[in-house]
């Protein structure tokens, strides 16, 4: 399982991530461009919202699952800390209610993935269009059912990892990525 | 509504994170009404996400650890020192002028509350200030920057509540301000009772560090002149403030700068993706709620407790406070505007004063234990037990507290900058 993770791990890291960047990268230049080309030209794209819009949010789906391995999705860990500091015992029940939490996580996005599934494949039947009509928009759903796939594959590998916690063997931890609050 | 609220609840408890939380509570009701298809979870979710004006939020990020890449942060300090350095306890002013700088140029407030950890606070310490004075100031400080624009948390609520961001960002000009007069001037005080060194005005000093500062403070320039002059939209405004960040990057750092792209924008994904996982959630949620008139019965609900605009807007904020505790802002803006925001209208409560507030508690939050993320922050870099950075961020709480009645009292500090400048709130 551990050497499943490091491909995984290796995936989003080297393919995903990177993708993901320059999509970021991409789509900067070209709200930057459209605004050069309106007050220096005045012309602009048409297409020029959509593509923003539309390839950064591909991107940051794709990075749902690798904050999902750093541990950054945002939750409430009051009673986590309360039974931390309550003793070994308290310790064993956080690993649980943490496996708990994942379980449940997971679950559900795989019921989300399962439901989005047909709206991916009914937009492309029907060939659904941004507002622009520039752009399919089947393939913006399917990032997003990835997005959450990918997201599901990752807490699959932290159930793994909890077990084996709660089993008292070690396994590997993601550090987390300062910076969670933005201004 | 019950049954979702308590699933929520258990839920959250529970440590799910929050989004799910919301998507699945709304789920489980969803599942249950023989009106609505659970594919409305994965279509609410992709449609609330998908708007231009959302994409504000990335390229913000971005452009903030851009700009943070280049060493501006202890540019802005040397130039924060040489203006206001010879004041009393002219280092810890020097200190609060950087973080509102560094604020209007974007960034994260961990990262500035960390960054101003490792520049300031060892400085302040070789300097004779007690450590917890220095902790506490710098995390508090830190959270001024969600006030001066472009701030997210302001994008976040314009998004939620239909409110104008351009309007919102001139909003939190004043309050911020008055922030950092606050802490300054709680500095100033401690700094006299403790007798603590100050140093000197040297004009030239002021001429070179200014010169050095001036590219970086620039960037506020082009923001928000070009959202009062109407030439950007918030989103487009991002997009420059991108720009100039690259640009400056690529003066200052070359070749270094370019080979750090990636890594920069896999950080601000990283963070984005926090963000909106989070806000597609709550569209799904906001959805569901819509589609059950819950906005109206809730607004119906406390609106016939008899409660005055003044009395609703102190139980919200003794709500946010609480909450503060637990969860952090995102999630404190998330989670609770959509509620109160309808009350609030029905209230006639001005929405831009309504986000200046909730803004204000937000900031506030990142200093309240258990969870206040400044007090970790600045505890971890500069090594001081986190007991003491609590301690000394109390003064400084009580400034930023007396900022948020003076708000609450007197709306037009959060309301007249935009009045001047911007005409329409709804957009």
């Amino acid at each position: 399982m551990e050497k499943a993770y490091a491909v995984w791990r290796a995936f989003q890291e080297k393919i995903l991530a990177r993708a993901a960047a320059l999509l970021l990268i991409g789509c900067t230049l070209i709200a930057l461009l459209e605004v050069v080309r309106r007050y220096a030209f005045g012309h602009s794209f048409e297409w020029q919202q959509d593509a923003v819009t539309f390839f950064i949010v591909s991107a940051v789906f794709l990075y749902f699952g690798i904050s999902q391995r750093h541990g950054e999705h945002l939750n409430v860990t009051v009673l986590l800390e309360a039974l931390s500091a309550a003793g070994p015992r308290g310790r064993v029940a956080v690993e649980a209610i943490k496996l708990f939490a994942l379980v449940v996580s997971f679950l559900f996005l795989l019921l989300v993935v399962w439901w989005g599934l047909p709206e991916v494949l009914e937009s492309r039947h029907y060939a659904t269009r941004t507002e622009s009509l520039a752009f399919p928009m089947w393939p913006f759903l399917a990032a997003l059912l990835l997005g959450f796939a990918f997201m599901a594959v990752t807490m699959l590998f932290q159930i793994w990892f909890e077990i084996q916690k709660l089993r008292g063997r070690s396994v590997p931890e993601e550090a987390p990525v300062l910076d969670r609050m933005p201004d | 509504m019950h049954i979702v609220g308590i699933i929520v609840l258990v839920l959250l408890v529970l440590s799910v994170p929050i989004g799910i939380a919301l998507s699945a509570a709304s789920a489980a009701y969803i599942l249950i009404d023989p009106l609505l298809e659970p594919v409305v979870i994965f279509k609410a979710f992709f449609s609330f996400i998908g708007r231009y004006s959302l994409m504000a939020i990335p390229l913000f990020i971005y452009a903030g650890f851009l700009m943070e890449r280049t060493g501006l942060v202890a540019q802005l300090f040397r130039f924060a020192d040489a203006l206001v350095g010879w004041l009393p306890g002219g280092f810890g002013v020097a200190t609060v002028l950087a973080c509102v700088l560094f604020g209007a140029i974007s960034g994260s407030s961990v990262a500035m509350a960390a960054a101003m950890s490792v520049i300031a606070i060892p400085e302040m310490t070789k300097r004779g200030y007690p450590a917890w004075f220095a902790g506490g100031l710098v995390a508090t400080a830190g959270g001024i920057a969600m006030l001066i624009p472009p701030s997210i948390i302001l994008i976040l609520y314009g998004i939620v509540t239909e409110t104008s961001i351009v309007a919102l960002f001139f909003a939190g000009v004043i309050p911020g301000l008055l922030l950092a007069l606050g802490n300054a001037l709680s500095v100033i005080v401690i700094a006299w009772i403790l007798k603590l060194p100050r140093g000197t005005f040297e004009g030239r000093r002021l001429w070179v560090e200014f010169g050095r500062s001036a590219p970086a403070l620039g960037m506020p320039v082009v923001i928000l002149g070009g959202l009062y002059g109407g030439l950007f939209t918030p989103t487009e405004a991002a997009a420059a403030a991108c720009g100039y960040a690259l640009l400056y990057g690529l003066v200052m750092e070359r070749g270094k700068f370019i080979a750090g792209l990636v890594p920069t924008a896999c950080r601000a994904l990283n963070l984005t993706a926090v963000v909106l996982f989070l806000v597609g959630s709550v569209g799904v949620f906001q959805f569901l709620a819509a589609n059950l008139y819950w906005p109206q019965k809730i607004t119906e609900a406390v609106t016939g407790w008899g409660l005055t605009p003044l009395g609703f807007l102190f139980a919200y904020m003794g709500v946010l406070m609480l909450l503060g505790m637990f969860v952090d802002g995102i999630a404190m803006v998330l989670l609770t505007v959509p509620v109160a925001f309808p009350v609030a209208y029905a209230l006639k409560i001005d929405p831009v004063h309504l986000a200046i507030m909730v803004t204000l508690a937000v900031e506030m939050s990142v200093v309240t234990p258990p969870v206040g993320l400044n007090l970790f922050a600045v505890s971890g870099t500069a090594k001081i037990p986190i007991t003491q950075v609590m301690r000394g961020s109390v003064p400084f709480f009580l400034s930023d507290f007396l900022v948020l009645m003076l708000v609450i009292f007197f709306p037009v500090l959060a309301t007249w900058l935009p009045s001047v400048l911007v005409k329409t709130v709804f957009q």
